[in-house]
């Protein structure tokens, strides 16, 4: 059963791995900037509808984990920061060839972006928005082992989610001026959002000795009913879709513990959201490329759900516009 | 994040992960497997998924079935007796790992002593 590859081969994978994401990164330098803020008439409510989805499907997404995103253009700063603990676990039907599949998450989300605008008079109004959103997903679907190696999984989920937000629209001051102007226009709204996703997903896992490579895709389609009962413009039905890839390599460290063993890894993530636009959230794709390190720990919380790992990993994320980490613990 | 702590706490205080119980304790192990156990000691299993084994050496035949192969697997082990096995698809190098179970509190099980199969015969389905 053991597959083995010489020490050169898994290298050369490993060398075009990190050439290619070198040359992902070079492309950030090269970014055209506008030179004049938007129209203060392009801040639409269909504008606000899509922002405000955005961020739902952002933070609730299944697959997409946690992460500090901060997008730095020339008329907007924010930063956007999502948490998740969930778990996902396969159920053994007998005698049939595939397997159930069920997972569930608690996610939260915080969003603090300033835009800024011009008006008719040349003056830079900013748009202020801080958005907090709490949700609970459930997941369930099919896995198909189609070898060894490579499982599919399509599966539906049911996301139900809070979005409280606060907006304020203020004359923009000079850098280190006191921000104590009274805001021209203030708005606060609670909505309730329920997302109906469905996903596919493949999974590849392979050892070149000691030494793993595993590659994943991710493909969702996501409805999104925004329900409000204090601002009915906000109501509406939007259709998504985000995708991910994933690669990620990792070997043995020579530290054993009484634990388990130790390995190292290093990965690089793409994540699309597709029919986005970039307004909405400042950008609609980001890549992710980092290391960590893991201890084997083989564990089954609940008596439900296995896991294998737990470690800390360290990840810087790029894309036009947008910059952020993802640095924390990791559980596998 | 304060809602995560609630949740995690909520999940402390209600989880109760239990020892399972042997028809015949301190005398039979107990094992789950995953995949369908063709064989145990030569002798045709007729629990397919789970059996009950005295203590000592033992050998088993489980098969892991996929849509493009199946895989025929052979493990070696030893069973302690009044002890709990569970035999699961993982990610590790073969496709399947045989685990003692054991309960470490309310919250989790911990899997120890991972034996794979001593060979994985590829055949078609």
């Amino acid at each position: 059963m053991r597959v083995s590859l010489g020490r050169v081969s898994w290298l050369f994978v490993l060398r075009r791995y990190v050439t290619l994401a070198l040359l992902l990164f070079s492309f950030q330098v090269f970014a055209e900037t506008p030179q004049r803020p938007p129209a203060l008439e392009d801040l639409t409510i269909a504008g606000l509808r899509q922002a405000m989805v955005a961020f739902v499907s952002l933070s609730t997404t299944p697959g997409i984990e946690s992460a500090t995103f901060d997008v730095d253009s020339p008329f907007r700063q924010s930063e956007l920061s999502r948490s998740s603990l969930g778990f996902g676990a396969e159920i053994t039907l007998n005698n049939y060839g595939f397997n159930g599949f069920w997972g569930a998450a608690i996610s939260t989300g915080n969003l603090d972006d300033d835009i800024d605008f011009i008006d008719r008079d040349d003056n830079i109004i900013q748009l202020q928005l801080n958005r907090d959103i709490l949700s609970l997903r459930g997941s369930a679907g099919l896995s198909f082992p189609i070898t060894q190696r490579l499982k599919i999984r399509p599966y539906i989920s049911f996301v139900g989610a809070r979005l409280d937000s606060e907006s304020f629209l203020v004359e923009k001051q000079p850098v280190g001026a006191p921000n104590d102007k009274t805001p021209l226009e203030s708005f606060t709204s609670g909505v309730n959002t329920l997302t109906t996703t469905g996903t596919l997903e493949a999974l590849y896992n392979r050892w070149y000795d000691d030494y793993r490579l595993e590659l994943s895709g991710n493909y969702t389609i996501a409805y999104t009913d925004v329900m409000s009962s204090t601002a009915d413009f906000l109501d509406s039905e939007t259709w998504g879709q985000v995708s991910y890839v994933r690669a990620r390599f990792s070997g043995p460290l020579t530290v054993i513990s009484d634990s388990g063993l130790w390995r190292w890894n290093t990965y690089l993530n793409h994540t699309n959201f597709f029919d986005l636009e970039t307004e909405a959230l400042g950008f609609n794709s980001y890549f992710e490329a980092g290391v960590g390190v893991e201890l084997e720990w083989r564990v089954k919380p609940l008596d439900m759900f296995s896991l294998e790992a737990v470690g800390f990993r360290v990840g810087g994320i790029f894309g036009d516009d947008v910059s952020g980490f993802n640095i924390g613990i990791t559980v596998r | 994040m304060r809602n995560l702590i609630v949740v995690i706490i909520m999940l402390l205080v209600t989880a109760c992960v239990q020892q399972p119980v042997s028809t015949s304790p301190g005398e039979l192990a107990t094992l789950k497997s995953w995949a369908s156990i063709i064989s145990i000691d030569g002798k045709t299993s007729p629990f397919e998924y789970s059996a009950e084994l005295l203590a000592g050496n033992h050998k088993m035949v489980v098969l892991h079935k996929t849509y493009r192969w199946n895989y025929r697997c052979h493990f070696d082990f030893v069973v302690q007796p009044n002890t709990y096995y569970e035999l699961i698809s993982s990610t590790n190098k073969t496709p399947l790992t045989l685990y003692r179970w054991e309960r470490t509190n309310s919250l989790w099980a911990t899997r120890y002593d991972g034996v794979e199969p001593t060979s994985c015969d590829q055949e078609k389905p």
